[in-house]
């Protein structure tokens, strides 16, 4: 008897995969942001005996709290759905990294804890407040660790490495591999969602302290709130200014470790679109949309007497940084990616003018604003990591060459006979060593449409201009490509 | 870009803080029928109470039993963290 896949009703196992984990992404990527904002909220509390920073905390910190029960709990239903629906994918790589996963398990506990005795103890440490103060400020390097551990599992599937990495796909490894958890994108991965998620947890926190200064409070409770904003927001901002570094050397990782997941991202294929629609590219807009405003947020800031204003220098090097990025951007994917990404950041600066005279300068709608296209451009960034890397698995898979049931049996509490497992999944076909070389090299100072529109012939010279332009090719990689482009073979 | 106050909260000085009296905040114990009446009277707003004053107090005030849970939940915090941070530099050099 073959053994059948449990199949998800309506939505299919990728898709309930894929919701789950959005909604896990959703709760739990404002955790290391929840966490900062409420530990620098105290401290400036503390030291300006400002009541309302310690109220905004505390609020703020009950709001984890609820979030990461949430959060912990749709994680919970994300591995009882992947050992249900990806059975030999999930016990692979529990098996895999099986000490690494426990670890993450033990930081969970430690979170949980933390966080609960840092909310339920706050009225009780009054005298103590710099032990509570303490205890709340563990919860960032905490979370910290957490992201490292689960990063090198999440970097691995995307970027599994060659040579050693490799063996890990092919040999039994068992609870800890170094080469597999340390992988190629593991470092960009883990700096790039520990700054976005700062970031995105500031611009939520703001969002919220936007919606409340829509309701009918007294000026003092909007203060509050106003002081609360501001600072989540320049916490925010802050933040956003690492991104645009690290996601230039993430995308230059995954241009040689991860080609294809690049390919599919740049160019806009695989399950990077879905429904017609190329949600990395939406994602992108949402991003430049939000640059604009808080960039004009913080550029026309009345900073006579604000706490939290942004240098004029921090403003420019922040534009100027995401300028450069798109232009990079520009050059692998196309102009035009550009020029809509500069128009929807200037649209966004004109939104923002527009929202904040409108509320007679009150932030309120631009917080709340930016708070949704944050959320949105943290969702989209995470369905478009997933779906643009090569199927890891395709449900019962070739991990299984790893699973020796013959060594394993004995511990198997279901008995699977080898022979009834199907066959690996086709290998995706990889594209030849000229067109690796021509996608990877010719990018790196223009789009690949600027070749394609080249009529001329003789492709010996221009080759030979590029390399004395500074293009890094040895002289067989040139002949490939050459032979290649005079071929008229695609690319 | 600074937001400007209602016309009708100028009662607010410019930290936003009330001009209020701090016996009416710190304890439930204080908080009497005259601090409620002047907190409603205010604003239906919980924090209208508790925003005039940070309100420390004396460390001998706060209960044992808590200072030593969370003093003992933090040592072990760090040091589960110190553990955590061990393993891997260790998995780093040891495969």
């Amino acid at each position: 008897m073959n053994p059948k896949h449990i199949e998800f009703p309506v939505l299919g196992a990728k898709w309930f995969i894929g919701f789950t984990a959005l909604s896990h992404t959703a709760v739990a990527s404002l955790a290391i942001g929840f966490a900062f904002i409420v530990t620098i909220a105290q401290i400036i509390g503390y030291l300006d005996k400002d009541r309302s920073y310690d109220l905004l905390a505390k609020r703020i910190q009950l709001f984890h709290v609820c979030i990461y029960n949430i959060g912990t709990i749709v994680a919970i239903g994300l591995v009882f759905g992947l050992s249900g629906l990806y059975p030999q994918f999930w016990s692979q790589l529990f098996v895999h990294q099986f000490w690494t996963l426990i670890l993450e398990e033990f930081l969970f506990f430690l979170l949980a804890t933390t966080l609960t005795f840092h909310y339920f103890f706050w009225d009780h440490l009054w005298g103590h407040k710099k032990l509570h103060i303490f205890l709340g400020a563990l919860l960032t390097p905490l979370f910290l660790l957490q992201f490292y551990l689960i990063n090198g599992i999440g970097g691995f599937m995307l970027t599994p490495g060659f040579q050693e990495g490799q063996a890990s796909l092919s040999q039994g490894i068992l609870g800890w591999d170094k080469q597999a958890f340390y992988n190629p994108s593991f470092l960009m991965l883990t700096l790039h969602r520990t700054f976005a998620n700062i970031s995105y947890g500031g611009f939520v926190v703001a969002g919220l302290c936007g919606a409340m200064l829509f309701r009918p409070n007294s000026g003092a409770i909007k203060a509050c709130y106003e002081k609360g904003g501001h600072l989540s927001f320049a916490v925010a901002f802050i933040a956003l200014l690492s991104l645009p570094i690290v996601g230039y050397f993430y995308s230059y990782v995954l241009k040689y470790e991860a080609n294809e997941a690049f390919v599919n991202l740049m160019w806009g294929k695989g399950d990077v679109i879905a429904g017609g629609i190329d949600w990395w590219w939406i994602k992108h807009l949402c991003v430049a949309g939000m640059l604009g405003m808080t960039l004009t947020y913080f550029w026309h800031e009345d900073t006579a007497d604000s706490r939290f204003s942004m240098p004029l220098v921090m403003i420019v090097t922040i534009g100027l940084f995401y300028l450069i990025f798109y232009m990079s951007m520009g050059m692998i994917m196309t102009w035009k990616f550009f020029w809509i990404m500069l128009a929807f950041a200037l649209i966004g600066g004109l939104l923002a003018r527009h929202l904040v005279s409108f509320h007679k300068g009150s932030p309120r709608a631009l917080y709340v604003l930016v708070g949704i296209i944050s959320f949105l451009t943290v969702m989209l960034g995470g369905y478009v990591r997933e779906a643009s890397r090569p199927r890891f698995v395709n449900r019962i898979a070739h991990y299984d060459k790893i699973y020796t049931p013959a060594e394993r049996a004995p511990y198997l509490m279901v008995d699977v006979d080898p022979r009834t497992i199907p066959p690996p999944p086709e290998a995706i076909e990889k594209p030849s060593l000229a067109v690796q070389l021509i996608r990877q090299k010719c990018i790196g100072c223009h789009t690949l449409e600027r070749v394609r529109n080249y009529r001329l012939d003789n492709w010996e010279l221009i080759v030979d201009q590029m390399r004395a332009y500074g293009l890094k090719l040895a002289t067989t990689e040139a002949e490939i490509i050459i032979t290649h482009l005079r071929e008229k073979q695609p690319y | 870009m600074k937001s400007n106050n209602n016309p009708e909260d100028e009662t607010i000085d410019s930290t936003g803080k009330q001009d209020m009296n701090a016996s009416t905040i710190l304890s439930e114990d204080e908080n009497n029928e005259s601090g409620k009446e002047v907190s409603q009277s205010k604003s239906s707003h919980p924090w209208e109470v508790e925003l005039g004053v940070y309100p420390l107090r004396p460390a001998a005030e706060d209960p044992k039993w808590a200072i030593r849970l969370v003093k003992s939940w933090a040592v072990i915090a760090v040091l589960s963290g110190i553990f955590v941070i061990a393993l891997l530099i260790l998995g780093f050099f040891f495969d």
